[in-house]
């Protein structure tokens, strides 16, 4: 931790932990994508899941902005329908990172920071809150008020801060995982 | 297992990696504006162009299935007598179908563009260096990460806990742990190995670096800009 500026090695590590990050979120979500109310639950199960990746990747490069270039690459992709995303996904791992360098990477603070950074998987679902008022609209034309209307009753609001409430206790599991398997795994094994 | 990433086809037209960067953005603008299906029809067209460009064939046509798919269902409910309980349905399609000319923007970005032409064209977009290298190797990782996880899976099967529903069912937390476990030990693996290749590619120097391949913008480019503006356009005043 003597060195604070990011180097060539700290930023190929954040690429490719970024590309396990991603796949792994394709891969949840093409798994439970077949069955919708699974599918709304999808941030506290990439909550839990993804918790070890960014535990052992905040230990391996502990400087200022690795979660900022986790969080431009991961948006980067999950938003690739709309940029609200990538901002949205940007401001939390800018969160995580003061949190990070307040409680000096002790658990707790990571267990924190990931806590906010775990909603950044409500991100793709935000989308879908967003489009709704374009398919609103199409609807309007093609079929009337009172179709669209049924619509909008389907898939209210409150739904998204229900996931927002989830991810944060999936991002608290999951990085719990993540720091005992820390401790279990990899500093034996030397990599962490 | 595709390693390459269909690299090695060359396109029929050279169309230059910051066009397809622009292209990306301004194509996931106008889709999710304009739901239409002209429009949106019109925007399918264009990136299957650019796919068929890059010789995509066999992506191309499975996009173009699924898309015509979407349109017969589209045109079943709308003409169907009773729409109550169709309109899920509807809604599902018409959603999904507006993300359909950004994936294939996306990926063929991803299989028509060398890590070494990413590079050259962010460093004469004046990019910083951790913005630049995070992503082409991230551009490099996808198909690696792919060959370790079927590696896992084997591993898995072998020692008699493969990967499968019932078992993940039976004992998540166990699966999981055997799961992610050598998936992060193999990354940090094969991050250091990355960083030991691009010592050698001079990447890791504080000097400014020279590159062999020549990005340029020609006319085909400023043509597809000038297009994907106008489509943006379009979208911004059909309201």
């Amino acid at each position: 931790m003597d060195k604070k500026k990011l180097e060539t090695k700290d930023l190929i590590m954040a690429g490719v932990f970024a590309v396990l990050y991603v796949a792994l979120i394709c891969l949840l979500a093409s798994l439970t994508g077949m069955f919708i109310p699974v599918y709304l639950v999808l941030p506290l199960i990439a909550g839990v899941v993804l918790g070890p990746v960014y535990t052992l990747y905040v230990t391996k490069v502990p400087k200022i902005g690795s979660v900022i270039i986790l969080a431009i690459l991961s948006g980067f992709v999950m938003s690739a329908a709309s940029m609200v995303v990538l901002a949205y996904v940007v401001v939390l791992g800018i969160i995580a990172t003061i949190i990070l360098k307040v409680t000096e990477y002790s658990r707790a603070g990571v267990r924190i920071s990931y806590s906010i950074f775990a909603c950044s998987t409500v991100g793709p679902f935000l989308t879908l809150y967003f489009a709704r008022d374009t398919f609103l609209n199409a609807c309007v034309q093609y079929y009337g008020q009172e179709y669209a209307d049924t619509i909008n009753g389907m898939t209210p609001m409150w739904l998204l801060f229900v996931q927002i409430g989830i991810a944060l206790l999936g991002g608290f599991i999951g990085s719990s995982v993540g720091v005992r398997m820390n401790a279990k795994h990899f500093k034996k094994a030397g990599i962490a | 297992m595709n390693t390459e990433l269909g690299f090695q086809k060359e396109s029929f037209i050279y169309i230059d990696p910051r066009t397809k960067l622009l292209l990306l953005i301004l194509c996931s603008f106008a889709a999710l504006r304009e739901p239409r299906l002209l429009f949106q029809g019109l925007m399918f067209v264009l990136t299957f162009l650019l796919l068929i460009n890059g010789r995509q064939y066999i992506y191309a046509c499975k996009m173009l299935l699924v898309y015509a798919v979407m349109c017969g269902i589209h045109f079943f409910v709308a003409n169907a007598p009773e729409k109550n309980g169709l309109l899920v349905l509807l809604m599902g399609v018409m959603v999904f179908r507006m993300f359909v000319p950004v994936v294939m923007v996306f990926t063929f970005m991803i299989r028509t563009t060398r890590v070494s032409e990413f590079l050259a064209a962010f460093h004469k977009m004046h990019m910083p260096k951790e913005i630049t290298i995070p992503f082409s190797v991230m551009f490099r990782f996808f198909p690696t990460i792919g060959e370790e996880w079927t590696n896992i899976r084997n591993a898995m099967k072998i020692r008699g806990f493969a990967f499968n529903l019932k078992n993940v069912i039976t004992r998540p937390a166990f699966i999981y742990e055997c799961v992610i476990v050598p998936l992060l030990s193999d990354t940090v693996i094969i991050a250091d190995e990355i960083s030991a290749a691009s010592l050698c590619r001079g990447l890791g120097g504080s000097e400014v670096r020279t590159c062999v391949t020549e990005t340029k913008m020609g006319v085909v480019d400023y043509l597809l800009i000038i297009i994907a503006i106008s489509l943006n356009v379009v979208s911004f005043f059909a309201y």
